[in-house]
């Protein structure tokens, strides 16, 4: 998967196929950069089935579309990034500071301290290493493999955590069950859904990109959940592992299919109405 | 005549016309570059669009101390690399017409000798430690490792005379300025 100049060369002197890994490698190394802007014969020989494309036209359509860049979407975009990455980070700390500050959990006192400082820690790391991740401008060289296993860690944290969470020193009973298990699961993942919502509108409105990656809607659904979560592990006071697994740690699981319930919705709508003009 | 960077500064500070100014310089070489990505017409002008539209996204973030064009072809680079893997993705078609596209146009005999010759000419308007090495690795094909045991440098070192080669052959070839008066096949320059 490792692309080198040696190929970068290779690829400009025979015409050699160029991959993914070749564009990951180029968006990284200043010596390939310059290679590929030496006019060699493949630049002459159309390289692609493009012609030629129009300069001033494509000019024109591009300050059409920067002249539409107004209102608070255009500004959140434009801020610098980190600027973006305090922002992201400070909302995505909101619910769980809200939690602690007007509903915390009754056995808070009771709860194992050590446990709790390293779930606020653990979270609080994942959080901004995510959001940096997700946030990452273009002109930064993107690894595939960074953004893959900062998805996949940010996804997983929350079972993780879920499945390892202490039960209290004290066996005490906090949790007043009135209705069914699956009823009080359902309560905290709407709860927390509904809380990690804000920071996931928001990650999606101060991305500058037009198409979007599945890479991205991962991670920021990975970070709602973990908000959502975060959020719980100071709300709730049911420690049985079913319900923390079932109502906690499936936030980022709900997140990403509404996230892509609502870009399959967006993808008919917009298919129906092309073929309705 | 500004530079890129004072084009750029300007048109953070509100000057749009800089920015026409600036597509005029860029969107040439972002087309001549792009296009050996085997894209399709209408895919290349969205990446060169797209490109522009990141730059004016993320003009805030450009550094005063910053330059412009590795910063630019690093956005088109991240961009051509998202359409390719959505490309992928979806109907053979796109990729279809990639893969037939490398085996059309060749070049003919008499553009490809001037070209070649070109270089071979700009090559030996270079300063003597970035020839050697720019010589070593786009003419001979040999690896950073390999050129710094031959001329007793490190791969760290020869990268970075190569990188300072490459930057000044790309400026006298896109400029035009090169001298004739080189004997090609005495393989060095004045």
């Amino acid at each position: 998967m490792n692309w080198t100049c040696d190929e970068t060369r290779r690829h400009l002197l025979r015409q050699d196929n160029l991959s993914e890994a070749a564009l990951e490698h180029l968006a990284q190394c200043a010596v390939c950069q310059e290679m590929m802007e030496l006019p060699t014969d493949i630049e002459h020989e159309s390289g692609s089935n493009a012609g030629e494309i129009d300069i001033a036209g494509l000019l024109s359509q591009t300050e059409l579309q920067l002249s539409r860049e107004r209102g608070l979407l255009a500004w959140l975009r434009s801020r610098k990034t980190p600027v973006r990455i305090a922002l992201g980070v400070s909302v995505a700390l909101i619910p769980a500071a809200a939690q602690l500050a007007f509903s915390r959990r009754r056995d808070l006192g009771d709860y194992p301290l050590p446990w709790l400082l390293l779930a606020v820690v653990v979270y609080l790391a994942i959080v901004v290493f995510a959001t940096k991740s997700v946030l990452a401008p273009l002109f930064r060289p993107k690894s595939s493999l960074a953004l893959a296993s900062a998805a996949a860690l940010a996804f997983s944290l929350p079972f993780i955590l879920a499945a390892l969470a202490p039960t209290h020193a004290q066996p005490v009973s906090h949790v007043e069950i009135q209705h069914s298990f699956l009823y009080h699961a359902a309560v905290c993942l709407r709860y927390g859904t509904l809380l990690s919502f804000p920071t996931v509108l928001l990650f999606v409105a101060m991305d500058r990109q037009v198409a979007r990656g599945r890479l991205f809607l991962i991670l920021t659904a990975s970070i709602g959940g973990i908000v959502g979560n975060f959020a719980l592990l100071l709300h709730c006071p049911n420690g049985q592992l079913a319900h923390q697994l079932l109502g906690h740690a499936t936030v980022g699981l709900v997140l990403l299919i509404c996230i892509g319930a609502a870009i399959v919705f967006a993808r008919l709508r917009s298919r129906n109405t092309s073929e309705g003009s | 005549m500004k530079s890129d960077e004072e084009l750029m500064l300007a048109y953070c500070g509100g000057d749009t016309a800089a920015f026409g100014e600036l597509f005029s310089r860029y969107a040439p070489m972002l087309e001549r570059v792009l296009r050996r990505f085997g894209p399709s017409k209408d895919q290349l002008a969205d990446l060169v669009q797209q490109t522009f539209l990141q730059l004016h996204r993320a003009r805030n973030d450009f550094r005063p101390d910053g330059e412009l064009r590795p910063w630019l072809m690093t956005i088109a680079y991240n961009l051509a690399r998202e359409q390719w893997r959505r490309a992928r993705r979806r109907p053979e078609a796109e990729l279809d017409a990639t893969a037939e596209s490398k085996h059309a146009h060749q070049p003919d005999d008499q553009r490809r000798f001037e070209l070649r010759r070109d270089l071979s000419h700009a090559i030996q308007q270079l300063p003597n430690d970035q020839q050697e090495v720019v010589r070593l690795h786009f003419v001979e094909e040999l690896s950073f490792d390999e050129i710094g045991e031959k001329v007793g440098a490190t791969a760290g070192a020869v990268r970075v005379r190569a990188h300072r080669g490459y930057t000044a052959l790309r400026k006298l070839l896109s400029s035009g300025n090169i001298s004739d008066d080189i004997d090609i096949d005495k393989g060095r320059g004045p």
